[in-house]
Parts: C-alpha cells; sequence; structure tokens
C-alpha cells in the first residue's frame, strides 16, 4: 500500500461499516450499567464515529457528532476498547468508572485505512494487490485545477498534461499494454467512464496490477481509476467549506526567430547558397545584393515609392469589391507572433461544500465555479458543478442512498493544440515582416506576401464567440439492505448522461494566402447516455481466526453515442449572433451517427486471511460485450494474490522496535480490453457518401450526382478479446515509525492484441478489421518512500514523499509477419514513430546524421545519398550514417533513433508545517524520453515561407556569422533543401526535465485572527516555476499518445501559473 | 415486518438477475446503425449503386500521389511540360518523383497503387454481387445484366491501364470466381494487358452505343473501342488499333468542337467531341470532383485560392513559338529563348514576348502580362507562389473562367465542376496519324494533323492586349480587349517531307494540344524518347532554375516507378520492379 495521504483518513466509509455491525449488535443485550464518555484527538476535538465495545464481546456503540457515547455494559464487562481507522485502538479499563473519557492518538502508520477496491472497501492491510490511494487532504493540499494533477505524485501513473484551457491529460498507469486504446477505465461512484470535479473528490484509488483490476474484467487492462465523491459522517454537525482561488498564469516560453531584416538576410544567403547568386530579387525585400526595408509588402512590394492608400479596398469580388486591396506596411522591426498572440491569463476558482449528518443520515452537498482563460488570447473556460450524496439508514437493515453530480461547462475560442494550425504554430510559421494589421486596422496576412500561414490573432479573435457547451449528469441510486449477519446485499442504479454542442463560425481570412471565399458555419451536437446496473452479494465472517469476505454480482452497461452536424455558409451579416444554421444561404449540409455498445458481467471476489497474517484473494469476472461476434462475445478474466504480514508473525517480535509494519505481496491475474477496433468490427459494412461514391452521371454541373455505394469496412467475426497477464510482486513496510517504503516489480503481457493488420489493397480500400495478432509486454517496477518528521518540539512537522517509476515497454509480435512494422502518422509525408517486434511502441525511425561535410573531398569520398545517383552529398550537407555499409544511403540506412519513453519519471512532494504555516512542493522529473521537434522542420529548414530560427541564419553551415563551419548547428541554408528535412536524428532532442510543478505555501490565520471561523487558512502558489531542460522547444512535456507518442508539433506550452487562495471553514 | 421486505428484496434482485440472464444475447448484439449488409445490395438498386460507386473512384482521391483522373503527377510533373511548382518544401515527394530518385518507400507510390486498385476491389464487387443477384429470386434483366458486367469490366481494365502508367508489373485483380483463387494470391508478372484486351473486348460487345439512360457519364461502346484502341497505342499496336480508330471516325458520332477552349470550358462538358469523360460535379454539399482544381490555382491574385501547384516548365512555354508560317519549331535545339519574367518584380517592367505564338498557349498556361481566364491580367511574380522554385507559369486547364464562377457551388470554389476530357475526338485523331505514319501514309497523317491545327487556326484565342508593363498589385492595366493578348499565329502543314518530320510533326502536336493532360510522359515512353528527352530537359532546365541540378533520368529504371514497399510487405505475390531493386 503505497501512501500519499494525510494521517487524518476518510471516516465516512469505516463509520458506515461500523455503525452497521453496531446496529445488529444492538439487538439483543442485556443491560446492567451505563458508562459514557466523550472520545478526542489529540488537538481535543472530537472524534464522531469511534467505535466503542466492551472487549470480548459485540456490545459496543458508536460516538456521535460530539464525540460523546452512552453505553450500557454488562456487569462483568472489564475493558472497553476505543477503535477508530487511523488512530491507535486503545482499551481502557473499566474498574467501576462510569464516565471514561478517551484522547485518541494517531496511528501514525495508518495502515488500517480502508480502500476502494472495486464494488466493495477493504483495509489497506489487508490488500494483496497494487493499489495507490489519494485522499482528499493530498488534494487540498496540492490546491489541483485538474484532476489529473492529482495522480502526478502517484508511482506507476504518468501524466502528460494539456495546457489548453479546462483540456485534461493523457493519464497511463504502468506503460502501454496496447497500440490501441490505453486509457484507464475511470470508475466515480460506481458509474463506469463518468468525469468527476476535484472539488468535489474525497479519495481516488488507482488499481494498478491484474490482481487488484480483474474484477473490473474486459475494461481493466489499462487501469483502473476509482473515485469516490465526498460524503457527510454520521453525527456531524454541518460544515460549510469555502475555498477561493484566484491568479493569473503566463506563457513563459518562445521561439528565438530572426525579425524583418535577419530574415531578408536569410533569404540572400539562401539564394547564394542555392545559385550562387548575389544579386537577385525577392518580391518583398526588392532587387539587389542585400535585401531592403521598403515601407509596403503590399502593394510596391519589393520597391520604394508612395503608395495611395485612399485605394485601400478590403471587400472581395462577389461583395461588390475588386477582390481587395490590402494595403500593408512592412513591420520594419519584425513581429514577435507569438507574443503578440499570448496574455496573462486569468483563473478563479470557487468551490463551497457543506457536509453534515445526523444518526440515520449523512449529506454531503457541493458547488463550484471555475473561470480559465488560456494562456491564448479569447480562449478560455469555465465550468460549473453541483453534487449532491445522500446516504440515510431507513431501517436498521437498509441503507439507500444516492450520488449525482452535474457539471455544466463552456469551453471558448480557438484552442487547436499540438498540430500544424495551432495557435502556437500560425505564430511560428507567419513571417516577421507582416504586421498585425494593415493600414486600415484589419488583420494583415500572407496573402499576396508570402507563405501561406494563417495570421494567430486573426485566428484568436474571430474564434473567440466559438463556443463548446457542455453537460454531465452522472450518479447513483442505490439500495443496500443487511439480510443476515455479515449477508448484505446491494442494487445500484447508475447513469452517465453528457451532452455536447459546439458552435464554431469561421470566417474568411481575407488577409490570408488561401482563404475561402465564404465564412462557414459548423454546429456539432453530440449527446451519450449510459446507464449502468449493478447488483452485488457480499458475505463477511470471521471464524476465530480465519476471516472471510465474498462478493458476487453482476452488472449491465448500455452506451449510447448519438451525433448531429449540420454546417451552412455564405452569411448577410457577419455578427456572430446572426450567423445560425438557418440564415447561412448555401450550404445546408447535415451528418450525423450513432454507436452503441453494450456489456453485461459477472463477477466475484473472495478474500480470505489467516491469523491477520496470511491474505489470499481470488477474483474472477466473466464478461460479455456486444463489440465481439457470437461466438467470441465472452472473455473470463481470473487473478490471484497473496499477501504475507510477516511484521504479525510472533517470529518479528524482536523486530517491532524498528520495524512497525511489513507486509509481502504477490499477485496475478489478466484482464481484458475491449476499447479496440470501434464497437462494429464484426460486421462488413457498405455505406455511401457524397464525395467517395457519388458520381456525377447525368453531366448536370451543380447537381450531387447520382446515388453510390461502396463496401466501407471488412468485417472480422472472430475477434475476441485483448487479454493482459499481469504478475505483480512487492512489499509494503513501515520502519522506525515515520519511514515508509513501497517497492512494487510487474510485468505485463497483453496477447491477442488487436491489430488492424493491413489487407494488401488489391483486395480494395475499405477499412481493415482487426485481428487478434500482437503481443505486447511490459516491465516495471513503481517505488515509493516517504518519511514524516518533526523537529523543533513537533512545532515543524514534515513530509517528503519520493515515488519513482519505471516501465520498460516491447512489441513481442505484430501480426507475425517478418519485416512487419506499425507506423505512426505522416507529418507533411515524413514518418517519424514506428515499431516492430522487440521495440517499444513506439520509437524514432530515421537516419543517423553524423556531422555536416565540411569540404568537397569529404563530401565525394563518402556514400552516395540518396540511391546510388543521388546528389544530396556535398559541403555543408548532413552526413547521414551508412549504417548496413552498402555504399549508399538509402531507406536500409535507417534505424531507431531514439524513444519518447523515459526510463524513469519521479515525483518528489515535500510538505512541511510550522506553526500554522504549511508548505507544499512538487518536483516532477521525467529522465531519459526523447521529443521530435517538428517545429523546427519550419524554423530550421524550408518548408513553407514563414519564421525561421535565429541559428538558419547565424550558425548554418556557410554562415557569414560563423567564423567555424565545423561549429555549424545546421546544414547549409537553402531554398530548395529538402533532404535535410528527412527523419533523422538532427531533429531528436533528449527531452529529459526536471520541474517545480507546484510550490504552495499557507497560513492558518486562525491563528492571528482567532476568529470563531472553523478554519481561515489562506494561500499562495506557483505552479511550474522552472524548468531545467536541454528540450529547444517551448515545452518538453506534449501530450500526445499512441502511435505518435513524442512529436512535438507545436503545442501549447505548460504556462507559469500564480495563484492566492483562501479556505475558510464555518 | 421486516422479513417480509427481506424476502420481497430478495424475490425482487432474483428477478433483476432473471431478466438480465434471459435477454442477455438480445442486450449484446448492437448491429452498425446506418449501413447496408449484404442482402441489401443483393438486388437490382444494390448493384446499381455499387456500380455508381465504382464510376465514383474515377476522379481518385489522392491529389497528388494518387491522381488516376488527370495523371498529373506522373504524366505532366514527371516530365518536361511542368514542374511541381509550389515551394520546395511543399509535397516532397513529389521532388522524388521530378528528380527520379523515388524509392519503394515514397509515400505517392502507395497512394497510386491504393487509388488503382481500389477502383479494381469496387468494380470487382459489382460483379461479385452482379452474380449473386443473378443467382437469386429477384434477378435482373438479362440485357441489363450485361450492360452491368460490361460497364464494370471496362471501369476494370480502366483502373489497371492507370496502375501499369505507372507500375511495370502489375497484378490483373479479377473476381474471386474468375480467377478461381484469393486476389492476394496473383502475382505481378506482366503489364496486364491481355487481360485487360479480353475486359475492355467485353465491354465493346456488350454495351451499347448509346450509354444507358442516356447518360453521359456512363461508358458506352464507342468509349470502349476508343479505350482499346489506347490501350494498344500504347503497346505500338498500330494495325490492331487502325481498324477501331477508323471505325470510330467513320461513325459520324464525333466531330471537332469548334473552339479548342470547349474541351475545358465547364458549360461545353459532354460535347461532341468527347469520347470518354471523367465527370465531375458540385453541388453546395458535396464535391465530387477530380481534386485538382485547388492544387493549381495561383496563390495569390484576384482568382487565387489555391496552392500554386502543376507550373508550366519554360520549355514547354517555348515549343508554342510559331515560325513565320504558323508551324511549330519541331526541333528543340532550333527554337529561339523566349524570354519569360522569371525574376522581374511585379512592379518592375517586364514586355510579353511579341514572338509568333499558337494561340492555345494562352489557354494552357498562366503567364504575365495576359488575360488569366477573366479574372485578371496576371501580373507575374506577385500571383507566384515562390518563382525560384517553381518558375513565373500556372496552368490554366483546371481552373474556371471567371465567368462561370457561379457553377461553383461548392462553398469554397477550391473543387470545381470541371470534367476531365480522357478521350476526345482529337486523340483518335492523333493515334491515327502515327498509324498512318507507321503505313507510310503521310498525306492523311498531315490531313489527321491538320484537322487539329485548322480548328486551333478557328478558335477563339484570349483577347486583350495589356500595355501596363509594371503591375504592382493595386494598379488597374490598360488593356484593349478588341485586340488579341499576343500575337498568335497557327497553320496547317503544307506537306510532310519525310516520315521523320511526320513523326516529328505528330508528336509536336500532342504537346501543342495536349500540353498538361497528364499525357506527356507516358507518349514519349511509348515511343520511345524518354531518355534523351529528359536528359536534355534536365540540362535546358537546370540553367532555368536550380531545381532539377544534378538529376537524371536512367533507362530502362525511370521508365516506371517501384512497386510500394508497404505492398510488397504484406502480399508475397508481388515482386519489385527489378529496375528497381
Amino acid at each position: 500500500m503505497e501512501k500519499l495521504k494525510s494521517k487524518r483518513y476518510p471516516r465516512v466509509v469505516t463509520f458506515l461499516l461500523m455503525s452497521f455491525f453496531m446496529a445488529i449488535a444492538l439487538g439483543s443485550f442485556a443491560q446492567q450499567k451505563s458508562i459514557k464518555g466523550e472520545v478526542t484527538d489529540s488537538e481535543n476535538v472530537p472524534i464522531p464515529g469511534v467505535t466503542v465495545l466492551v472487549k470480548g464481546t459485540t456490545i459496543g456503540t458508536v460516538t456521535d457528532m460530539n464525540g460523546k457515547y452512552s453505553l450500557m455494559v454488562p456487569a462483568n464487562a472489564q475493558t472497553i476498547s476505543f477503535s477508530y481507522i487511523g488512530m491507535l485502538t486503545q482499551e481502557i479499563q473499566i474498574a467501576g468508572k462510569s464516565v471514561i473519557n478517551v484522547t485518541l492518538l494517531a496511528d501514525v502508520i495508518g495502515i488500517e485505512e480502508v480502500v476502494a477496491v472495486g464494488y466493495a472497501t477493504r483495509k489497506a492491510g489487508e490488500v494483496t494487490g497494487s493499489v495507490s490511494v489519494v485522499q482528499s487532504a493530498d488534494i487540498q493540499k496540492m490546491q489541483i485545477k485538474n484532476v489529473s494533477e492529482a495522480l502526478r505524485g502517484v508511482a506507476g501513473v504518468t501524466v502528460l498534461e494539456s495546457n489548453t484551457p479546462g483540456e485534461g491529460a493523457t493519464i497511463r498507469v504502468r506503460g502501454l499494454g496496447t497500440i490501441n486504446n490505453n486509457d484507464p477505465l475511470w470508475v466515480v461512484d460506481g458509474v463506469p467512464g463518468a468525469t468527476v470535479n476535484p472539488n468535489n473528490i474525497e479519495s481516488i484509488t488507482i488499481l494498478k496490477d491484474a490482481a487488484s483490476q480483474a474484477i473490473y474484467g474486459a475494461r481493466a487492462a489499462n487501469g483502473v481509476v476509482l473515485v469516490t465523491t465526498k460524503s457527510g459522517k454520521k453525527n456531524q454537525k454541518a460544515q460549510f467549506n469555502i475555498n477561493i482561488k484566484s491568479g493569473i498564469s503566463q506563457n513563459s516560453n518562445y521561439y528565438h526567430l530572426l525579425n524583418a531584416q535577419e530574415y531578408g538576410e536569410m533569404l540572400w544567403l539562401e539564394a547564394k547558397n542555392t545559385t550562387g547568386a548575389t544579386t537577385i530579387t525577392n518580391k518583398i525585400y526588392g532587387t539587389g545584393t542585400a535585401p531592403q526595408l521598403f515601407d509596403y509588402v503590399y502593394p510596391n512590394m519589393g520597391v520604394s515609392g508612395s503608395v495611395d492608400e485612399s485605394k485601400y479596398d478590403y471587400l472581395m469580388v462577389g461583395e461588390d469589391g475588386t477582390d481587395t486591396n490590402l494595403i500593408t506596411k512592412m513591420s520594419k522591426g519584425g513581429t514577435d507572433w507569438l507574443r503578440e498572440a499570448d496574455r496573462n491569463a486569468k483563473y478563479t476558482d470557487v468551490a463551497i461544500d457543506l457536509t453534515g449528518g445526523s444518526d440515520n443520515t449523512m449529506y454531503s452537498f457541493q458547488a463550484g465555479y471555475l473561470d480559465q482563460e488560456g494562456i491564448m488570447k479569447w480562449t478560455g473556460y469555465k465550468r460549473y458543478n453541483l453534487q449532491s450524496n445522500i446516504t440515510s439508514n431507513v431501517t436498521d437493515w437498509l441503507e439507500v442512498g444516492e450520488r449525482i453530480g452535474t457539471t455544466y461547462s463552456e469551453d471558448t475560442g480557438y484552442q487547436t493544440d499540438n498540430g500544424e494550425s495551432s495557435a502556437i504554430s500560425w505564430a511560428y510559421r507567419m513571417p516577421p515582416m507582416i504586421p498585425v494589421k494593415d493600414i486600415a486596422g484589419n488583420y494583415a496576412g500572407t496573402r499576396n506576401i508570402m507563405g501561406n500561414a494563417q495570421n494567430p490573432i486573426f485566428i484568436l479573435d474571430k474564434n473567440q464567440n466559438d463556443i463548446r457547451r457542455q453537460f454531465n449528469a452522472s450518479g447513483n441510486i442505490y439500495a443496500k439492505a443487511k439480510i443476515l449477519p455479515g449477508l448484505s446485499v446491494k442494487t445500484l442504479f447508475g447513469a452517465n448522461y453528457y451532452s455536447y454542442h459546439s458552435k464554431d463560425i469561421n470566417y474568411v481570412e481575407k488577409g490570408h494566402a488561401e482563404r475561402g471565399t465564404y465564412d462557414y458555419l459548423y454546429e456539432t451536437g453530440n449527446f451519450s447516455r449510459q446507464w449502468n446496473w449493478t447488483n452485488t452479494i457480499e458475505y463477511n465472517k470471521t471464524f476465530g481466526s480465519h476471516n472471510l469476505s465474498v462478493i458476487i454480482g453482476t452488472e449491465a452497461i448500455d452506451y449510447r453515442f448519438n451525433q448531429m452536424y449540420a454546417t451552412r455558409y455564405d452569411y448577410f451579416l457577419k455578427t456572430p449572433n446572426y450567423i445560425q444554421l438557418s440564415t447561412g444561404l448555401q450550404g445546408q449540409a447535415n451528418s450525423g451517427y450513432l454507436t452503441q455498445w453494450s456489456l453485461f458481467s459477472e463477477f466475484g471476489r473472495i478474500n480470505y486471511s489467516y491469523a491477520d497474517r496470511y491474505l489470499v484473494e481470488a477474483v474472477v469476472r466473466r464478461d460479455g460485450s456486444s463489440r465481439f461476434a457470437k461466438n467470441y462475445r465472452y472473455g473470463i478474466f481470473p487473478a490471484f494474490s497473496l499477501g504475507w504480514r510477516i511484521s504479525n508473525e510472533p517470529f518479528m517480535a524482536g523486530t517491532k522496535n524498528w520495524l512497525d509494519a511489513m507486509k509481502l505481496r504477490g499477485g496475478w491475474g489478466t484482464t481484458g480490453n475491449d476499447q479496440v477496433g470501434g464497437n462494429y468490427n464484426s460486421y462488413t459494412q457498405f455505406g455511401l457518401h457524397v464525395n467517395d461514391s457519388f458520381y456525377g452521371l447525368n453531366g448536370q454541373n451543380g447537381s450531387q450526382g447520382s446515388t453510390g455505394f461502396y463496401q466501407t469496412t471488412f468485417g472480422n467475426e472472430n475477434v475476441k478479446w485483448e487479454t493482459t497477464r499481469t504478475t505483480n510482486v512487492g512489499f509494503d513496510a513501515t520502519l522506525f515509525k515515520n519511514l515508509d517504503v513501497t517497492l512494487d516489480v510487474w510485468q505485463r503481457r497483453t496477447t491477442n492484441m488487436l491489430f488492424a493488420k493491413a489487407i494488401p489493397q488489391v483486395m480494395g480500400q475499405a477499412t481493415a478489421p482487426s485481428v487478434n495478432v500482437g503481443e505486447m509486454l511490459n516491465k516495471g517496477f513503481d517505488i515509493a518512500i516517504g518519511y514524516r518528521g518533526s523537529a523543533l518540539n513537533n512545532e515543524l512537522k514534515y513530509n517528503v514523499n519520493l515515488d519513482v517509476s519505471h516501465y520498460k515497454n516491447e512489441i513481442v509480435k505484430l501480426a507475425g509477419i517478418s519485416g512487419e512494422v506499425l507506423q505512426g502518422s505522416a507529418y507533411r509525408e515524413q514518418i517519424y514513430t514506428r515499431t516492430q517486434k522487440g521495440r517499444s511502441f513506439p520509437e524514432f525511425f530515421g537516419y543517423t546524421v553524423e556531422g555536416i561535410f565540411q569540404t568537397a573531398d569529404e563530401a565525394a569520398a563518402w556514400p552516395k545519398a540518396f540511391g546510388a545517383t543521388g546528389t544530396y552529398n556535398k559541403p555543408g550537407h548532413f552526413k547521414y550514417k551508412d549504417l548496413n555499409d552498402d555504399k549508399v544511403i538509402n531507406d536500409l540506412d535507417r534505424t531507431y533513433i531514439g524513444s519518447p519513453h523515459p526510463d524513469f519519471t519521479a515525483g518528489l512532494n515535500l510538505s512541511v508545517t510550522y506553526k500554522g504555516f504549511d508548505l507544499y512542493a512538487l518536483f516532477y522529473t521525467s529522465y531519459g524520453n526523447d521529443m521530435v521537434n517538428y517545429v523546427r522542420r519550419f524554423t530550421d529548414f524550408v518548408q513553407f515561407a514563414g519564421g525561421r530560427s535565429y541559428d538558419r541564419l547565424y550558425n548554418s553551415w556557410g554562415s557569414p556569422y560563423l567564423k567555424d563551419n565545423t561549429k555549424a548547428k545546421l546544414p547549409m541554408a537553402e531554398s530548395d533543401d529538402t533532404q535535410s528535412q528527412v527523419v533523422s536524428t538532427a531533429f531528436i532532442e533528449d527531452a529529459s526535465y526536471l520541474r517545480l510543478k507546484n510550490l504552495k505555501v499557507g497560513y492558518d490565520l486562525n491563528r492571528v485572527l482567532k476568529t470563531k471561523l472553523r478554519s481561515l487558512q489562506i494561500f499562495g502558489q506557483v505552479s511550474n516555476l522552472f524548468t531545467i531542460t536541454k528540450y529547444s522547444g517551448l515545452d518538453p512535456e506534449v501530450n500526445i499518445g499512441g502511435a505518435n507518442m513524442g512529436v512535438d508539433q507545436g503545442a501549447w506550452p505548460t504556462p507559469r501559473q500564480i495563484l492566492f487562495g483562501v479556505n475558510i471553514g464555518i | 415486518m421486516k422479513n417480509r421486505f427481506k424476502i420481497i428484496l430478495i424475490a425482487f434482485l432474483s428477478c433483476c438477475l432473471l431478466i438480465e440472464y434471459s435477454c442477455t444475447e438480445e442486450f449484446l448484439t448492437k448491429e452498425p446503425p446506418g449501413v447496408a449488409a449484404g442482402g441489401v445490395i443483393q438486388s437490382s438498386a444494390g448493384v446499381e449503386a455499387l456500380l455508381v460507386g465504382t464510376y465514383s473512384t474515377l476522379q481518385g482521391f489522392g491529389r497528388f500521389g494518387g491522381d488516376p483522373a488527370t495523371d498529373w503527377t506522373y504524366g505532366s510533373g514527371a516530365s518536361d511540360e511542368a514542374y511541381k511548382g509550389s515551394s520546395a518544401g511543399d509535397q516532397t515527394n513529389y521532388n522524388a518523383v521530378e528528380r527520379f530518385e523515388c524509392l519503394p518507400s515514397n509515400a505517392y507510390m502507395a497512394e497510386r497503387w491504393r487509388d488503382c486498385y481500389n477502383g479494381v476491389a469496387r468494380s470487382n464487387q459489382v460483379l461479385n454481387f452482379l452474380k449473386a443477384t443473378q443467382a437469386g429470386a429477384n434477378k435482373i434483366a438479362d440485357a441489363r445484366a450485361k450492360q452491368i458486367e460490361a460497364e464494370a469490366k471496362f471501369l476494370r481494365a480502366w483502373f489497371h491501364f492507370k496502375a501499369n502508367r505507372v507500375f511495370r508489373n502489375i497484378p490483373y485483380v479479377k473476381t474471386e470466381d474468375e480467377l478461381g483463387k484469393p486476389a492476394i494470391e496473383i502475382p505481378n508478372t506482366d503489364a496486364g494487358w491481355a487481360d485487360m484486351e479480353t475486359d475492355i473486348q467485353f465491354a465493346i460487345d456488350n454495351l451499347p452505343e448509346t450509354s444507358y439512360n442516356k447518360e453521359p457519364g456512363r461508358v458506352n461502346k464507342y468509349s470502349a473501342m476508343a479505350f482499346k484502341a489506347y490501350v494498344l497505342m500504347n503497346q505500338n499496336k498500330y494495325a490492331v488499333a487502325k481498324p477501331l480508330l477508323d471505325a470510330i471516325i467513320s461513325s459520324g458520332k464525333f466531330s471537332l468542337v469548334s473552339n479548342y477552349y470547349e474541351n475545358y470550358n465547364e458549360a461545353t462538358e459532354n460535347n461532341k467531341e468527347s469520347i470518354f469523360e471523367i465527370q465531375a460535379q458540385t453541388s453546395s454539399v458535396n464535391q465530387s470532383a477530380m481534386v485538382i482544381a485547388g492544387p493549381s490555382m495561383h496563390q495569390a491574385g484576384p482568382a487565387a485560392i489555391g496552392w500554386g501547384f502543376y507550373q508550366p516548365s519554360q520549355v514547354l512555354f517555348e515549343s508554342f513559338q510559331t515560325t513565320a508560317e504558323g508551324l511549330p519549331v519541331l526541333d528543340i535545339a532550333q527554337r529561339e529563348p523566349i524570354k519569360s519574367d522569371m525574376g522581374v518584380l511585379s512592379a518592375a517592367e517586364f514586355i510579353p514576348t511579341d514572338h509568333l505564338m499558337d494561340p492555345r498557349v494562352d489557354w494552357t498556361i498562366s503567364r504575365r502580362g495576359i488575360d488569366y481566364l477573366g479574372w485578371g491580367i496576371c501580373a507575374g511574380q506577385s500571383w507566384i507562389r515562390e518563382q525560384a522554385n517553381g518558375g513565373p507559369y500556372m496552368t490554366k486547364k483546371y481552373m474556371h473562367l471567371f465567368a462561370n464562377r457561379a457553377l461553383q457551388t461548392f462553398g469554397s470554389g477550391f473543387d470545381n465542376n470541371r470534367n476531365f476530357r480522357a478521350i476526345r475526338l482529337a486523340h483518335v485523331l492523333l493515334w491515327r496519324a502515327e498509324c498512318a505514319i507507321q503505313d507510310n501514309d503521310l498525306a492523311l497523317a498531315k490531313d489527321l494533323v491538320n484537322q487539329i491545327r485548322t480548328r486551333a487556326k478557328g478558335s477563339q484565342v484570349v483577347m486583350g492586349l495589356c500595355t501596363t508593363y509594371k503591375l504592382p498589385s493595386g494598379v488597374t492595366p490598360v488593356v484593349d480587349y478588341t485586340k488579341p493578348a499576343a500575337n498568335y499565329k497557327v497553320e496547317p502543314y503544307p506537306a510532310f517531307a519525310s516520315k521523320e518530320q511526320a513523326t516529328k510533326a505528330v508528336q509536336m502536336e500532342w504537346t501543342l494540344e495536349f500540353a498538361c493532360e497528364g499525357q506527356r510522359f507516358f507518349n514519349l515512353r511509348r515511343w520511345g524518347n524518354l531518355k534523351d528527352v529528359m536528359n536534355d530537359y534536365i540540362a535546358r532546365d537546370t540553367k532555368f532554375r536550380s531545381f532539377l541540378t544534378g538529376a537524371q533520368f536512367v533507362a530502362p529504371k525511370n521508365e516506371y516507378w517501384p512497386v510500394p514497399q508497404a505492398q510488397l510487405d504484406i502480399q508475397a505475390s508481388l515482386a519489385q520492379d527489378p529496375n528497381h531493386k
């Protein structure tokens, strides 16, 4: 059991369990003597829900919300025990007392924590699988803005955050188990696939090995994240918490690009390098031996002379203009596009929660509001959420409850990320001599001037009214009945509804070189609903030293997703409010689709322990999925695990002075993945599409043509589940009462990996079906070390937690054809990633650059690139390695040249409290991972006319600014050299980094103000204060997974954020 | 009371479980919505719809590497008549095509293979479902069934033909019924001519003279005859092609349109000259288009929303020069250099040549100082994406007239309605002229060529003499639209002096009539001229711009392109062209 939690653990679940036992026990005993008292913690705060038991009997009670209890005990009772999970149990001799007040001390080992394990909870000490827990107190301490941040400090979990407002992250549990979907299964309050807001979370449990995952069977192979939302406690006075934080984010990362003058020099250098010409003509910089800066970039390009600005025309043909005359002055200093496009972004987050409980009913209500601006102008995200959790004991044997949360959000502006058309990319793709605006104050652009980029400020401004509205309601209602002592049944009905509506207006950028003619409106509506009905029967029994716990259940899940999409263009007015689907004059097109799946499952789990020392768990789940054809519909997923609490052994008594707890764990199991090949992989489908299958047989221009059909997919009825077998061994230990160590060593082997095995194209173009052919292996370890210490007479307390994770991913088999590879996507015709047998998924693949040719002799002597008749080799060009030594450089000389997978990732968090002050810091490092800096293909080489790097002018081979060509960072700057752009080590960079993710300082104002408030805490927080990396792009962390992992195409960089907040408890 | 509740609860839960179990199979069956499955397609309507779906692949999907409709990449860009254009860093796979440096991993090879065999597979799917339908209860009338089979076989042959233009040896893929084994076991041991001819002959024998339903987009007996002649001419089988060509010419069904540009105008599609025309239509919701208008539009200037690809070469431009007699200069070495505005700013002075030119030049090439299809006087460099890379010209054959812009009902205008006349009477006449030369009938050859030249002479020329020689943006040029845009002259040949001159004249006419229509590379290949012409071109062109510096055409290797490596990897029956190993 790894720990990342506060000393105060969630009381509610324990309380629930305890109250049931008590409720039953209370039914039958003879009353003879009354004892009462109060239970408090070491700070004299009453503790509700403490179990008060007459030792050796089942007679007992629990403390009320004021920590008070009263109990009738038999006359012969000797001892009363007070227990509460997370606290050291105390036993007090009655010795005739009628009032017994007790102060419980925290059990710093905390090993009796209760954790969610899927359909049930278990005491932490009894868990035999590999499980990590994050508690609300940790979340509170971190002041996270996104749920994924809470997972960053968990050993075995990697998080790649996206930096567009409101966007989530890519989360991977223990490497990558498949070439298909690797997203873990989220289960929020028993509802699979639901979402949650950080402020509502009571605890998060991450199931990391098959032993713990198998209870979720076919959907668990990528890990399971179980989230429990906050609830009230029994007999707890209403508590009202307000948490407000506000601050700003700013971008601190910029590309080093040439200004307008330098850009001209670079063009002259290119021309000289390419043709030898020293006098050239450029349509912007004129004719001559050197570039000149003129007053205008349009018109009168490349010449000086006055421009009649009265002829400015912003109207195009069809708008009664003569197709525009966008008079544009030269930006002589050069436009720094990214600095023009970004901004200081505001952030406000308000969370309110009210919790409490009476004897029979517990409640929790939360409301939240988040307003987050993006660091690129006119982007933002607003979120409103409500949550209500109520649990009530209707009778002593029946408990009913509901947990329902709703979230509504509005995501606005242009948020395209990590692509050639992200606002970041447009910023580096815009040439510097173009100003932001033309002489009339309209946005200036590349049209008639240079390149094909879009003005990022135009894009951001004109998309500011784009809005994506999302509404999500998810939750459950349940009833749980105790039928017999130890035997309970539970039925839970969960639902998850999601709706999405986007309105996206695309205005014509008249200044863009490749503009369209009309303003377009696109509207999309998505609706999904899922219900699940889960029934479980649970039985717990203790016979002497034997402890048995059994749960069996069934679950049915049904999912349906609908999309409607409509578009029109050509609008009479340009105001966003006017632009509606019904007001577009042309192009009334719409489309839509529906997709569904269902799952029916049976599952069971048995836990047996003997003498609190030997623990055994067996789990099995049988899943049936609509995604597979009849004969392969069902899959069975078993798991077994063992635990040995060595420290409880009598022979370990001698180590008690230093070894507080030690448990060995081992588990094996299988899980599945059905998130593969779409919902209809087994069906051969024929469809129609206006572009792909219609044809104008009638010869009438302007008509839609005759209706045609084509085969769209090849079905495969013989597909079954991907199966992942996981073995995990680990131990948890607590030493010297303050040092926790958890180590897990694991292996995951995925077989029957679904792979869309390429079908020879002589069979046609229809989408190939997935077939069960592949095999993947992951090995790794997770280490978590925590140390709690104190100094200065306990006034200074500190916790240090370090977690280190490592995985090694390997493809054991794809389809089994020799030489077969699986490639990533092509970016401008170059494919950067691939994998094959024996390699990780994915790795970078390309040529190896061994330097730059310095002399013609050297170039002539080198093996010819590319191909025997190749003409690439010459001074100033890359020296590509002849890998196979066949005296020619060609495809065969490519090899694996880097990996996006880190050697290890580590998180170090530190928290210190001192006299009301608390400090929290999280350092995060990813070490040994490479990245493809694809942006450099645009800025260091010729792709399109656009921003160029400082190095291209100053540090390229043959640059007049470079004294020594052997120190050149780049090959010679030429206007037509595309062969230096082939995938090679020149684009691969070490993207290891160390980042101070989070630094927070808080202070308890109550210490000085002595208010009546329960708590009054203020804090300041800085995120991403610094990053140490050699990576030359904006940010070494890029949110991209799957087959293109590690390709940086211009992603929103991680901003630095400064927040101040206050936390008020009433 | 308590017990009763418990009993009710247990009963309720048991029922729940039972209900769940009893309908599991139904619950777990989710059929894909909105798609048709085999049974539905197995009908008259279904088979006809699959046939339409097969026709629709004539246009191709890949704008660049695929391009099965217009062959602009392999037929024009790879030859001496055009450059890829745009900027050097754009579509870098194309650079390798132009420089004859394609490796089997080049993505263009895969795209071409994909687009061709996609059409083949769709044709076979029609035949499969036709057979199944005819074996069932709801048969298609026999007469129509034969026609469907003939249309499908025509198309199947067409797609194979498109494949063997680029790949030396191809697998000829028929239905599994016909082959007796799966398609993936078919090797690529030859060019597939025999199978192609068999399929086309079936089409000739079974197609009506007028297309089914009188739909101009469908193939008929004559398009099949012309296609067969096309295939035979590519094998230099003149004697076999001749009777087919004669039959087409003498049928009286086709005649040359009076204006050359009617072959490119959207308003005059499917006209009397057209024999096999690939259709393109755009409505406000779809673009069933040739996907080439966008690439080949200017990037700047009033007509500009394109990418600036497909730029005619200086060699092509100069080949339009005519002598005082209105005849072309057949020997390239004898041609006069004709100045271009390469390297001249739009704001600087440039006076277009006054050399006599064949008027077809200005329906083919967009150049400075000449009206661009009604969109305005081309201002030269400021309209061109990157002159130093792609030269000063653009092609006009895929962009629509300003006057026709209202026909472009697909919003962006990027994909237009323009059909592509894959075979028209002018093709047939020139093929027939080549046959005549083989027969030493130089008079007939001359007459045939002169039919085309006479039409060119009688055609409308591009009008508008521009006398403004500095064209900075925003300047309104002075244009006299009553005068021709340039100094045009084209005349018929008086006679062919020799077989050699006749051959050169016919070959020259192909260039003048069909420049930038994807013919040039393949014509040079069947004539056996590729190596000499291309290496001469590389030498000439490198004096004009730097792009081809160091490139070399090696025969026989570069006569064809390599089979895509990705297909070799997954289809054991395929072999790489030995020249590309």
